[in-house]
């Protein structure tokens, strides 16, 4: 299935929405939800499919750390 | 006019929501396999996955939302079933994603997470080398042992698709050789 991961709207370029995960950027785009800069989304395959919130984020960094 | 603020315009293109799931039963197949790792993150209700795995095994009609247990799935087949011209997530779509379209964004991710286990979330033909409780197979990736509850029918010399340790159905041979025409 498909597991998404967390990262930070850091920039928005017209249709490309930079997103940082933890330090590595990376382009998405959004068909589901609207985003801002500074945002917490969770992404798959260049699409932000949710947002979410930074308590969130970190916790899933941590099972993503855990080798799932 | 007023000014936009520091927090940055909002983005959005929208194909908007998750389309309807035609065929429930089917993109259960390929999503249980992964479920046990949204359980994990504490994103689904292992009592729910239960009962999703006794649709697949015992064609039982469980009122089930596949699309709130596998949200990113849903979308990503919403996307494609929009690339296709379609207005919902049939069969074409869900056999379209899983085997041919989800290994482009496991590979996405992969580059971002490159410490993240990413074997067993590939979609990959094989060929059943022993049939039984457990199925023998063999993948591009090399041998693996499945568990056989979900094509309890697979024979030797059939082909499955594989997700975890799972085999969600059994695919023709025709489908496995584009599979692999795909990957080279």
């Amino acid at each position: 299935m498909c597991l998404a991961i967390p990262g930070r709207v850091c920039e928005i370029r017209g249709k490309k929405i930079i997103v940082d995960f933890s330090g590595k950027l990376s382009p998405a785009e959004s068909h589901f939800v609207k985003v801002r800069k500074g945002d917490w989304v969770l992404v798959f395959g260049n699409h932000i499919v949710e947002k979410t919130t930074e308590k969130r984020a970190r916790e899933i960094q941590k099972t993503l750390r855990l080798k799932i | 006019m007023k000014r936009k603020t520091e927090g940055g315009f909002a983005a959005f293109f929208p194909k908007s929501k998750i389309l309807p799931i035609t065929d429930k039963e089917l993109f259960l197949r390929y999503a249980i396999p992964c479920g046990e790792v949204l359980v994990k993150r504490g994103s689904l209700d292992p009592r729910l996955l239960k009962k999703a795995e006794r649709i697949v095994t015992g064609g039982k009609t469980a009122n089930i939302k596949p699309e709130e247990m596998f949200p990113t799935a849903a979308k990503m087949c919403t996307l494609l079933a929009h690339k296709m011209g379609k207005k919902a997530i049939d069969s074409h779509v869900i056999r379209r994603y899983f085997l041919f379209e989800h290994e482009k964004a496991v590979r996405w991710r992969m580059k971002i997470y490159p410490d993240v286990v990413q074997e067993k979330c590939i979609v990959y033909p094989a060929r059943v080398l022993r049939s039984g409780e457990l199925l023998l197979v063999n993948t591009p990736a090399g041998k693996k042992i499945l568990d056989s509850r979900f094509a309890p029918e697979v024979k030797r010399g059939d082909w499955v698709a594989t997700h975890y340790s799972y085999a969600p159905e059994k695919i023709s041979s025709e489908t496995a050789k584009m599979m692999l025409r795909r990957r080279k």
